[in-house]
């Protein structure tokens, strides 16, 4: 085990893990509470078309995926505000639309590109010294509003018109809130890969919200499995040579499987 | 001499060439128990959420004298999700602490003292999916009193309350009325009990048909912003019987 944390790369790849693993987690809270399992699968498949841009150009990827990700949290926010269109008609338009483009400019590239396979699943090879620089700000920032912004976020996930009414603003939140998704997604497919990043934004939410009381104790439930789930994914994915993405999302299907069972079983007790 | 509390002048509103309300004139007064009555699409949300200050680009004026506490429909809720009544009730203190401070152990004692006088601060930490219609109802209450206002404004509460559960509640209106000066507002499909409890009508259909006293209300009134749907019933010790029909 301790010949793992030899390598720079697994170190790389374990530590952008529980970054991502635990940003993932906590907004999956708010995701699942507000009904947004779309928001995640947009994103990520968004990202798509800003990934191919860069690698057909020779950009810097990291940056041009984060302003994918800003122009895709912008186009929802003010396309669903102005004009009236279902926030989710708006994920599916752009969605489709960023993978169509991501092909195209994928097949205008000459030549073989392995690694976009990376990025649809994950890579462990993949991540770099940067990349935790970025999910290290990220986490931060996620972790930073979270404490200070906890009950406008428990008021906007509980109720937006009443929230509103008495004086939380949320179209402000609503605004950071979509914005710091689509960054956590782009900024998260290299380990978790965009295909599977949803998974990480739903299911620690949804086995959290089966125990907790109250939102807090959401938070720090859904933390504790995206930090389990993340380290063990990549730990298996390791040991067994496949990608990050797929033993992550098992790994966390592994918990959740367990969770509704004892849920079950709990429940039935109690009656 | 009593004093206005809410004018409303030419006030009107339309959205994608749909007229929702039109030459909307009305003056509410200090500790008035106001009820609006008027059909499904007659225009009763959309005057809320002007009163409330959720709807923008309408014409003509509103002027509000004082603080507004609101109790909503009982529309749908999350029954999962992880929030207590407690802290549902300090919601309606957010803007005495604003952005970027927790509630204190003031804000706190506040709403536990309203959810005391409405008895459901044994309920402070159940969750609010846990509740039923009737304590919910009262959780709203106190959310919409917890700050003080001047005005209260109900959207249909007797929807999912049993009748008791409902009188009780209309007594408590009644008494926050007149022992407090609250000015109420209630909107409802109950003319029965709008005709109990308030002292004035107004009757609402895009525009507004009448707005006087509850005692001077007569069949002519119904007949203008109900048209020809109105049946109107009595019922003592004997089967229901219709004593009015509109057509």
């Amino acid at each position: 085990m301790t010949e793992l944390f030899s390598y720079d790369f697994m170190v790389y790849a374990v530590t952008a893990a529980l970054l991502s693993g635990i940003s993932c987690s906590v907004l999956s809270n708010y995701i699942v509470l507000k009904k947004m399992e779309f928001i995640g699968d947009g994103a990520g498949h968004t990202a798509f078309g800003g990934i191919a841009l860069a690698i057909l150009m020779g950009w810097n990827l990291n940056l041009v995926s984060v302003i994918t990700g800003v122009i895709f949290a912008l186009s929802i926010y003010f396309v669903s505000k102005k004009q009236k269109v279902n926030e989710n008609s708006i994920i599916g338009i752009l969605l489709s639309l960023s993978m169509a483009l991501g092909v195209i400019f994928i097949s205008l590239k000459k030549g073989y590109t392995p690694e976009i396979d990376g990025y649809l699943f994950g890579d462990i090879l993949m991540v770099s010294e940067t990349d935790i620089k970025i999910l290290a700000v990220v986490f931060s920032a996620i972790i930073i509003s979270v404490i200070l912004f906890n009950k406008e976020l428990k008021y906007y996930a509980f109720n937006q018109r009443m929230a509103k009414i008495y004086g939380v603003p949320v179209n402000a939140v609503n605004f950071l809130f979509l914005l710091t998704v689509s960054v956590v997604v782009v900024t998260s497919v290299k380990i978790i890969g965009i295909i599977l990043v949803t998974a990480l934004l739903l299911t620690p939410g949804i086995i959290a919200k089966m125990w907790a009381g109250t939102l807090n104790h959401m938070i720090i439930i859904s933390s504790v499995v995206g930090t389990v789930s993340s380290v063990l994914g990549i730990i298996a994915a390791y040991y067994f040579n496949i990608p990050p993405g797929p033993s992550i999302v098992v790994t966390m299907f592994g918990f959740f499987l367990i969770s509704f069972l004892i849920k079950n079983i709990y429940t039935k007790i109690k009656k | 001499m009593t004093e206005t509390i809410i004018r409303a002048k030419n006030v009107g509103y339309e959205t994608e060439n749909t007229l929702i309300l039109k030459n909307i004139n009305f003056e509410i007064s200090k500790k008035d128990f106001v009820g609006i009555i008027g059909p499904n699409g007659a225009g009763k949300s959309t005057l809320i959420k002007i009163l409330l200050g959720e709807i923008e680009g309408y014409t003509g004026d509103v002027e509000i004298r004082g603080k507004i506490g609101y109790v909503p429909q009982h529309d749908f809720i999350d029954k999962t999700f992880p929030i207590s009544a407690l802290e549902v009730v300090l919601m309606g203190l957010y803007k005495e602490t604003g952005i970027l401070r927790r509630f204190k152990k003031e804000h706190i004692n506040r709403a536990l003292e309203v959810m005391k006088i409405l008895e459901i601060d044994k309920l402070k930490n159940r969750k609010v999916g846990k509740l039923s219609g009737g304590e919910y109802q009262r959780l709203m209450l106190s959310r919409a009193l917890v700050s003080g206002p001047d005005i209260l404004i109900l959207d249909e509460p007797e929807a999912g309350v049993d009748k008791k559960g409902q009188k009780l509640f209309y007594n408590l209106m009644k008494k926050l009325n007149e022992e407090q000066g609250i000015t109420v507002i209630l909107v409802s499909h109950d003319i029965s009990m709008i005709f109990s409890e308030t002292n004035k009508v107004m009757c609402l259909n895009r525009t507004l048909h009448c707005h006087k006293n509850t005692s001077e209300m007569n069949r002519d009134d119904f007949k203008k912003i109900y048209s020809d749907s109105l049946e109107m019933l009595v019922h003592i010790d004997e089967p229901l019987k219709v004593v009015s029909r509109n057509d």
